[in-house]
């Protein structure tokens, strides 16, 4: 650029002053126009645990094990009823007395005929467990392949105490008892009786649990209804999401319907005695667990309700009291009711007490009700960390149990969302896996999902859920229900690391039902409480066993046996690493 | 007679004889001086014009960083010093009023009228302000007329009413969640509402590229999608405005508050971020504390509600959230004192009846605390009651 001459340099100065200060005032005062930026990336967030680069506690084996079972909702018929929003569940129980558990899946169903509104059922399944988590469909040897209805949940006891395990099977319009007998070859059938023993229910009826509520050593069944949905009470409901014409209409649009409490007579007939408790139509059940939570030996039931109250029944001796209100256990912490689908207890925290467990719908904390004592609970979500999962997803199957074999009860959750089109997210959703840790004044649960493996990476509907010791090496397994989708079998093979572990069977006198009975473990550093519990879960049954991952609780020095109908025994200390049986008057426990 | 010429002329150090004539290259040299000197004099002047403090300009100013408080000041203070000002006059109605202070916006309206008499300005300004407060009618009006008309004058500030009062009828702000019907029908006018109120917003944001301006319209475009609960999009329109302007408080809250669902972690991080910028905000202090109770950060959520006791010893919400805490972790007695406090001085909110019953069931009072847990009952009862005529 030439140089500017001398003479003019005043000129430039003054021209170069104006134009800068001209620049700068149009600068000043001109408006920014904003430049295309990528959306704000989220504030990094604060150093906190180190990634998981250990094994994964749980392994997909659904391919090799032979389990090819699916559960179907209709929903492919746009029908879009409240109906298909529930799904089905799964029970893990050793129906051959083999000594491994075998797995019944729930098939659910769906709409035929021209207008779509006739119900089917889709066939449930039952697999037998060959051994090395390889199993066999043997649903029409075992005289299953009947001519199933819209089929929701399973419940498994030994209703007439002969030493098999039968179930029952819920679903809507209908429920029924099939019990377990010898096949003429050596091997075990099951045979619709529920019409036979006057066990029928009509209207909707899912989540279902045994249990002995009158002390008579049968196992009563408790069995929850929903509302008043039919093809004749079926609104159109419009999507909570604007610009979409339809979606599933929420529990509110219909009533509740009262629950049933199926008398076992001896094992040869049953009544329903709902009206002799007081039941009332006020709560559209879905998951019940029956399990001792006030410490008085006997078999309380605790019902949790979609958009309705929890019920909570203090066993008074053979007369259920509702109490839910009261105990603290009917509503979150906002006294509000949720939207209550799976259920659990548990002593989590080394109380000896068992706390309930829920999990909700979503824009709600999944429950934990801690077990103050004296039939007075506590809403501690946000204490124990529950929170930190969020509130957008919606629970179903659910259970404690000592995933990774320290000792303290870990908690594992299926969710998926009932709508089509919810609102903030997808409708199928992630499962977490909750670690039981040391925390903040006391036991707290973490969200370790990140070490669950594949299974816990991927969103799904998840619905039924059991836990059981599939192939007996001491390590909870998984088995998942999915709406539309085939069942998950999750192996654990990552998460127990070399913590010993005691697996116990409990048996009554002549088959007494064991539900509300308590097992503790005392070791030398600390003692451990179990429950035995009939139902829990969402529509699903789980292992009958008592495991107990052993941590870091010292050796083992006896367990004692908390009966259901009040006596108490203790063994010695039996070795640890394998299965026994704890017979009721016997001193000795045998080893399986 | 002496000559002119008989003493020489002294020299200057230029080299031009003192009293010579003048050569006509120095004449030429003086005038472009001359020119000079009035250039530079009307720069500066014209630069002083551009920069001197202007109460009027400078309210333009706040006004484009969507300032309202600061504008109304300036435009005061100009006000004062040139009451007939037509101009600041108007623009402090107009500023009343996108601050959605509509009885000052009324008021000076009136004053306006009674100096200058109703002018085409004022009936605009006027329509803009019934449409913004709420009018179904003015709406409908100024969106027909305004918005969707090329060329139209003020078009913009005609969509940011319209879309203020659109949003105040069919997404109001501070508004619960609504229940079964209710629920859906919000959802149809928000429905029916969204077509026309997405127009008014592209209009703004093509006509407003000022950072502020645009970031106010990605916060309706999220307010629209988070009404309609398209939470993705409106999580992406709240992104996209942060990005713009990492430091806008109310769209990082908005933010905050919108992935709490999904993530709790990632709300407690934007918080903390907005309380280190503003340590003196409670309304932060308190979201914070309750992300912390929530995630089970006990002892970090206390500090926060400590602090806002420590100011504030009636603080109510904290009074309760911390009476929650001292309840998790099994302190009754600790609680009983908070929650008692919180409940004489709001006895008729169903939060603080709640909180308390949940403190007597603590206490071994079931009594007492179904006596609490009945009166919160009874107060959303009363509250989901339509209103009597």
């Amino acid at each position: 650029m030439p140089a500017v001459p001398r003479r003019y340099r005043p000129l430039a100065w003054c021209a170069g002053a104006v134009a800068l200060a001209a620049l700068v005032a149009v600068l000043a005062c001109s408006r920014s126009a904003p430049t295309a930026k990528a959306p704000e990336p989220e504030p990094e967030p604060a150093p906190s645990e180190p990634p998981y680069t250990g094994p994964a506690w749980f392994k997909d084996v659904t391919e090799d094990t032979g389990i090819r079972a699916t559960c179907r909702t209709g929903e492919e018929a746009d029908q879009y009823t409240i109906l298909e929003s529930l799904g089905a569940g799964v029970a893990l129980f050793d129906y051959d007395g083999d000594g491994k558990l075998d797995v019944f899946v729930v098939g659910g169903g769906y709409f035929d005929g021209p207008t779509k509104t006739d119900l089917k059922g889709h066939p449930c399944k039952l697999y037998r467990n060959l051994g090395g988590l390889k199993f066999e469909d043997v649903t029409d040897k075992a005289g299953l392949n009947v001519a199933w209805w819209y089929t929701h949940g399973v419940a498994v006891a030994d209703y007439d105490r002969d030493g098999w395990p039968d179930f029952v099977v819920t679903g809507f319009g209908r429920v029924e008892l099939f019990h377990n007998e010898p096949d003429g070859m050596g091997g075990r059938k099951f045979v619709a009786v529920g019409a036979k023993l006057g066990l029928t229910a009509t209207g909707w009826c899912t989540g279902a649990a045994w249990g002995d509520t009158d002390g008579d050593g049968f196992p009563d069944l408790y069995v929850c209804r929903y509302c008043d949905w039919s093809f004749a009470n079926n609104p159109q409901c419009k999507a909570q999401t604007g610009g979409i014409p339809r979606d599933v209409c929420p529990p509110q649009k219909f009533k509740p319907v009262v629950h049933a409490l199926f008398k076992n007579d001896g094992g040869k007939a049953f009544r329903d005695v709902s009206a002799e408790h007081n039941f009332k139509p006020d709560g559209c059940g879905l998951g019940v667990v029956i399990v001792d939570v006030n410490g008085d030996g006997r078999p309380d039931v605790y019902v949790a309700n979609d958009a309705t109250n929890n019920f909570l029944f203090f066993n008074r001796g053979g007369r259920l009291e509702e109490k839910g209100l009261a105990a603290g256990v009917a509503v979150d912490e906002s006294g509000l009711y949720n939207g209550s689908m799976g259920t659990d207890a548990a002593d989590y925290d080394g109380t000896g007490r068992a706390a309930i467990w829920v999990t909700n719908f979503q824009g709600e904390l999944h429950a934990l009700y801690h077990n103050l004592g004296g039939e007075v609970f506590d809403f501690r979500s946000r204490k124990v960390g529950i929170g930190a999962i969020g509130l957008s997803r919606v629970g179903f199957g659910t259970a404690f149990a000592d995933l990774d074999g320290d000792g303290w009860e870990d908690l594992v959750v299926a969710h998926g969302h009932v709508l089509r089109h919810p609102t903030g997210g997808t409708a199928k959703q992630l499962p977490v896996l909750f670690h039981n840790a040391p925390g903040e004044g006391g036991r707290v649960f973490k969200d370790v999902s990140n070490r669950g493996g594949a299974y816990f990476k991927v969103p799904a509907l998840g619905r039924g859920l059991a836990v059981g010791d599939l192939d007996n090496d001491g390590r909870p397994d998984l088995v998942v229900t999915h709406s539309n989708g085939a069942v998950a079998v999750l192996r654990n093979e990552g998460a127990t690391g070399n913590h010993p572990w005691l697996g116990l069977r409990l048996a009554g006198k002549a088959h007494r039902d064991l539900v509300g009975s308590t097992v503790t473990v005392e070791g030398e550093k600390r003692t451990l409480t179990r429950f035995v519990k009939g139902g829990s879960s969402y529509l699903s049954a789980s292992d009958p066993r008592v495991l107990f991952g052993l941590g870091d609780a010292g050796k083992v020095k006896r367990v004692t046996v908390k009966w259901s109908w009040g006596e108490t025994q203790t063994w010695d200390a039996p070795e640890v690493g394998a299965y026994w049986e704890l017979k009721e008057g016997e001193k000795a426990a045998k080893k399986m | 007679m002496r000559s002119r010429r008989s003493k020489p002329a002294p020299v200057t150090p230029a080299g031009h004889a003192q009293g010579a004539p003048r050569p006509r290259r120095w004449t030429r040299r003086r005038a472009v001086y001359a020119a000079l000197a009035v250039l530079v004099g009307l720069g500066t002047w014209g630069v002083w014009e551009w920069v001197r403090p202007d109460p009027l300009h400078e309210a333009r100013a706040a006004l484009d960083r969507r300032e309202f408080q600061a504008a109304v000041g300036l435009l005061a203070a100009r006000l004062e010093a040139h009451p007939n000002d037509r101009v600041a006059f108007l623009l402090l109605a107009q500023t009343a009023r996108r601050a959605s202070d509509f009885n000052r916006a009324r008021l000076i309206q009136g004053d306006y009228e009674k100096r200058f008499g109703v002018t085409p300005e004022l009936e605009r300004e006027a329509r803009f302000l019934r449409a913004q407060a709420g009018s179904a009618t003015e709406l409908n009006r100024v969106f027909a007329e305004f918005v969707t008309r090329p060329g139209a004058p003020d078009a913009e500030l005609a969509a940011e009413a319209y879309i203020e009062g659109k949003l105040r009828l069919v997404a109001p702000l501070g508004e619960g969640r609504a229940d079964g019907d209710t629920e859906e029908a919000a959802l149809a006018a928000m429905e029916a509402a969204t077509p026309d109120l997405n127009r008014a917003i592209e209009r703004w944001l093509a006509g407003r590229p000022g950072t502020a301006d645009q970031v106010q319209g990605l916060l309706w475009k999220a307010r629209v999608a988070l009404a309609l609960n398209k939470h993705a999009d409106g999580l992406a329109a709240l992104r996209e405005a942060l990005a713009l302007d990492p430091d806008h408080y109310e769209t990082r809250y908005q933010l905050a508050q919108g992935v709490s669902q999904i993530d709790p972690h990632g709300t407690i991080r934007h918080f903390e971020k907005m309380h280190q910028a503003r340590p003196d905000d409670q309304r932060v202090r308190f979201a914070l504390a309750t992300s912390y109770r929530t995630v089970g950060r006990a002892a970090d959520a206390r500090r926060h509600l400590d602090t806002m006791l420590a100011r504030d010893p009636n603080d109510l919400s904290a009074l309760v959230e911390l009476g929650h805490l001292e309840l998790d972790a099994g302190n009754v007695a600790a609680a009983e004192p908070l929650l008692k406090k919180a409940h004489e001085r709001a006895p008729n909110i169903p939060e603080t009846n709640l909180a308390l019953a949940r403190c007597m069931q603590l206490a071994g009072k079931p009594d007492e605390a179904a006596k609490y847990r009945k009166r919160a009952d009874e107060i959303a009862v009363a509250r989901r009651a339509p209103p009597k005529k």
